[in-house]
């Protein structure tokens, strides 16, 4: 951890009697309220919707144990007991009285703490990893470097009045824990071609509500080069930046409206000016801040005492498997502590269990902790063998939520109870969510989500980089909570989209509750995350399921998009995701429970026996067809067989006699089939059939979805499975075959017009024979039946 | 009328040849030292070749919470400027060390404003000057 020196604490010491001073001279008329408004900001101090708030700076989220008790103190001194824990790393007091606030300072000095930027228009506080020093992927520990700039920027005298706030973010790691790319500067440490030390740097990223990733400025900048470098973009942005829009006045919009190249242009400019004032003074202070720095002594003790009760006790082992991240040095573990009870507000703290975390820390951690981005407290080093201890006092505490990932680990601004720029609630919803899912007890199996929620479009929550964003709105006058789906926050950010109209603060847990519905039935497997699921699947089905209602794009367009999202998938695995698919709507599936039928009606009957099946008696079937149509209707258990017989007033007018298949074989067919089958077909949107691509004719194009216009969806499971495919699981499954295989029946339709088929012929030789006629109109029209040469049902 | 401070405190303006417009610099091309009066959001890479001739730039200050003018002394005094820098408008007794800081000499205000924070409200703050971490790290 970094060691305040003398000129730190003669800097802070400074700044308080500063404070103090501008307070009298507010309260005395020197300054006027617009004058003062900025001094008060800059040392942290809000005027919120009931009270002052005080944000405290938690410099890289890095805190000791004296640091915390501190904190601690200040919140049962002066504040109601608690503190809030923000996506800036920091903590904030949300009831103290301005009388008390340099007292406030005063104490927090003691323990080289203050609030110094943390809010106003100037570089705020520096964040960073909050695995750093501990991650396993870390190329480097990037708090020396997140420090440097804390000083360099701390009452710098050039940009303490800046167009707007200026965030930035510094990571060790290629995976991106601290969201670079969402600030207004991020800062990677890489390694040059030579594998020299230095940054990438990336700018004009930024969330808002003109949410925006960050650019690249330069892959390598060598490391001494790092404050020239950045003092050069702050001063261009100081000098171009807008003012007269606050909404405009964010660098992301300077470099939006310039142009990445123009701007880089200016920056370099200035930095070759810029780079002869530093003689390398500021490295000196580099080195120094690293020796800070260095890993604490890692111990080798046994990890048995772990391994015993990660092996004897469930709900230590649910901890483990959900909190714990893989530390760099074998035998340790990093532990993320949630702050995210299920209802719970998310990233309060009471003063016990900021205590708590305290004499954790201290005893089995190496007295230090973490606040992340993610509102949680991390232990970044803590032994395996006293994981136990470390659990049973978390217990004890209350701060044991095994949810670190999961759906209720949420980001939630503090919103419109707290917040005088909110339109909507937050933090009730955040609540809301979590215990709804604890209730159902799907936390776990939904895996890691996450979701982001802000009150308003500045975005606190963070909303544009969750999995799920929710961003709360005010409608007039009724709260409106609008759905961002496939936001990322990590190395391969992006800002999320709206998924459609917003929704009433009643319906909007209902709508999340159905996404994840959603998910759960189309996801490929427990390892498909809801994230990697919406990258595969898109915003489509997660938009049919949240608007049922909504008009539907043309199945034209809709049928390529489906056949996208199912590709190379088995048939199993389509069928369980299709029945369930709320792109789909009603689905049955029709069986003439043929010759190959049952390899379908198996694997329909496995995966949703409810499903309505379509059977379509001609009145001229085989006995032995509708034999073994009830035999497995029983056998695999159907529950809603359907079957579909000619209309009898239409069969006595035309076919009196069983007489006009002799005649005409095409009106016979819709008399007898399509047309009862049409029939039964009203009120589906999509049904299953049996065609296989092996087939051959039309079907060797066979794709999963098919269209009938804009009707209906046709679904074909078995569309890639070869004739080898079909015997091989009858075999596996040891399925009765229709009677009539064995007696040289390989397809098997009306008995009049089937007959049975010599070895060497293909197998619908037997359908229809002597006529031109191959497929009886249900899946081709009789117009096109010249060109399929031997296809059909 | 207004008054100026600079490291000694309040004092009376000692600059008596009056000020031009940057517009009207390139006409002024053979009299004696200048000085100049800028907007805080000109380019002031443009004045460079006129450095020599300029004894004293004056940067407007619109309002106390325009920072542009800090950037603008700063780079001026990197693009070799060595003349007297003035910020003038609306600056508060807190913004001295700032200034100073940035490259300025000296501050020029209303009367009105300094009657509303008086010379000894600036003394205490620019006796805050010693705490900087910007000079640790840079020249």
């Amino acid at each position: 951890m970094y060691n305040y020196t003398d000129f730190d604490r003669a800097f802070l010491k400074a700044r308080v009697v500063q404070f103090d001073d501008q307070v009298e001279r507010r309260i005395g008329g020197a300054l006027t309220e617009d004058e003062f408004r900025p001094l008060r900001l800059m040392n942290g101090l809000y005027q919120l919707l009931h009270a002052y708030m005080l944000r405290v700076a938690i410099p890289y989220g890095t805190l000791n144990s004296r640091q915390m008790h501190k904190l601690a103190d200040i919140a049962d001194r002066w504040d109601k007991g608690y503190g809030h824990f923000t996506t800036r790393q920091n903590i904030q007091y949300h009831w103290p009285k301005l009388r008390d606030v340099p007292k406030i300072l005063a104490a927090l000095a003691e323990v080289d703490m203050h609030a110094v930027q943390t809010s106003g228009p100037c570089i705020r506080a520096i964040t960073a990893d909050h695995l750093a020093g501990a991650a396993v992927d870390e190329l480097a520990d990037p708090r020396p470097t997140a420090e440097l700039l804390r000083q360099w920027s701390s009452d710098h005298n050039e940009f303490a009045f800046l167009p707007r706030k200026f965030k930035i973010a510094v990571t060790g790691s290629e995976t991106d824990r601290a969201v670079i790319r969402a600030h207004d500067i991020g800062i990677q440490l890489v390694q040059g071609p030579e594998g020299e030390a230095g940054y990438k740097i990336l700018v004009g990223g930024g969330l808002g509500r003109t949410p925006m990733i960050a650019k690249v400025m330069r892959d390598f900048l060598p490391r001494a080069d790092l404050l020239p470098y950045v003092e050069a973009i702050l001063q261009v942005y100081n000098q171009i930046g807008r003012r007269d829009n606050k909404y405009k006045a964010r660098i992301k919009i300077t470099v939006h409206e310039l142009g990445i190249e123009a701007f880089r242009e200016q920056v370099e400019a200035r930095f070759i000016l810029q780079r002869r004032h530093f003689d390398g003074s500021d490295q000196t202070v580099l080195a120094r801040i690293e020796q800070d720095f260095t890993a604490p002594e890692f111990l080798d003790l046994p990890t048995g005492a772990f391994k015993a009760a990660r092996r004897e006790d469930p709900a230590f082992r649910l901890f483990a498997d959900t909190n714990l991240s893989a530390h760099k040095h074998d035998g340790y573990a990093i532990v993320s502590v949630s702050l995210k009870k299920h209802g719970a507000t998310p990233g309060d703290a009471s003063s016990a269990q900021m205590r708590a975390l305290a004499e954790i820390a201290k005893a089995y951690a190496h007295d230090e902790l973490r606040v992340s981005h993610e509102q949680n407290i991390v232990l970044p080093h803590v032994p395996l063998a006293y994981l136990p201890r470390v659990y049973a006092a978390l217990r004890a505490a209350d701060l044991a939520t095994a949810n670190i990932g999961l759906i209720s680990d949420m980001i939630a601004c503090p919103g419109m109870d707290y917040c005088d720029l909110a339109t909507a609630r937050s933090i009730p919803l955040a609540q809301q969510i979590a215990r709804r899912f604890d209730a159902l007890k799907l936390e776990h199996e939904i895996g890691h989500l996450k979701i982001k929620i802000s009150g308003c479009v500045n975005a606190c929550g963070h909303h544009h980089v969750g999995h799920i964003g929710i961003l709360g709105l005010e409608k007039s006058g009724i709260e409106s909570y609008q759905i961002t789906l496939g936001g990322e926050a990590g190395a391969e950010a992006g800002i999320g989209r709206r998924v459609g109209p917003g929704f009433s603060a009643e319906a909007i847990l209902p709508a999340i509750e159905t996404l994840i519905k959603t998910y759960l039935a189309l996801r490929l497997d427990p390892d498909e995350t809801f994230h990697l699921a919406f990258q595969r699947l898109g915003m489509a089905p997660f938009r049919a399921a949240l608007y049922p209602d909504a008009p539907r794009t043309p199945l034209i367009k809709r049928v390529p998009e489906l056949n996208r999202q199912y590709r190379d998938q088995s048939a199993q695995s389509l069928l369980t995701r299709a029945l369930k698919d709320p792109q789909l709507g009603r689905t049955a599936l029709v069986s003439s429970f043929g010759a190959e039928s049952v390899v379908l009606l198996h694997l329909v009957a496995t995966i949703a026996p409810d499903t309505p099946v379509l059977f379509v008696d001609t009145g001229l079937l085989f006995p032995e067809t509708l034999k073994y149509q009830k035999m497995l209707a029983g056998r695999f258990g159907l529950s809603d067989l359907r079957i579909l017989k000619p209309d009898r007033a239409r069969l006595f007018e035309q076919d009196p006699e069983n007489s006009l298949h002799q005649l005409d074989t095409d009106t016979c067919c819709a008399l007898r089939k399509i047309g009862p089958l049409q029939e039964g077909l009203k009120g589906f949107d999509a049904w299953i059939t049996g065609r296989k691509r092996y087939q051959g004719g039309q079907r060797q194009a066979l794709e999963f979805f098919e269209n009938e216009g804009d009707l209906r969806i046709k679904i074909n499971p078995l569309a890639h499975w070869s004739r080898g495919d079909m015997l091989a699981y009858i075999a596996k499954h040891d399925l009765p075959r229709h009677p009539l295989v064995q007696r040289g029946y390989p397809s098997i339709g009306c008995a009049p017009c089937t007959t049975a088929v010599a070895a060497g012929e293909p197998a619908r030789a037997g359908r229809w024979r002597n006529l031109e006629k191959t497929e009886c109109g249900i899946h081709f029209p009789p117009k096109d039946r010249k060109t399929g040469e031997s296809a059909g049902l | 009328m207004s008054v100026v401070i600079d490291d000694n405190g309040f004092c009376a303006d000692h600059w008596t040849h009056g000020f031009c417009r940057v517009d009207d610099l390139p006409a002024r091309e053979s009299t004696g030292p200048l000085a100049v009066d800028i907007d805080n959001d000109f380019d002031v890479s443009a004045l460079r070749e006129r450095f020599g001739g300029i004894a004293l730039i004056r940067v407007a200050f619109p309002t106390a919470t325009d920072g542009r003018g800090y950037s603008q002394a700063r780079h001026l005094r990197m693009l070799g400027y060595r003349g007297r820098l003035r910020a003038a408008g609306h600056l508060i007794a807190d913004q001295y060390v700032l200034a100073r800081q940035s490259g300025f000499d000296e501050v020029e205000i209303s009367d009105s404003l300094a009657a509303r924070q008086p010379e000894a409200q600036w003394r205490n703050c620019a006796s805050r000057a010693r705490h900087s971490y910007q000079t640790l790290l840079r020249t």
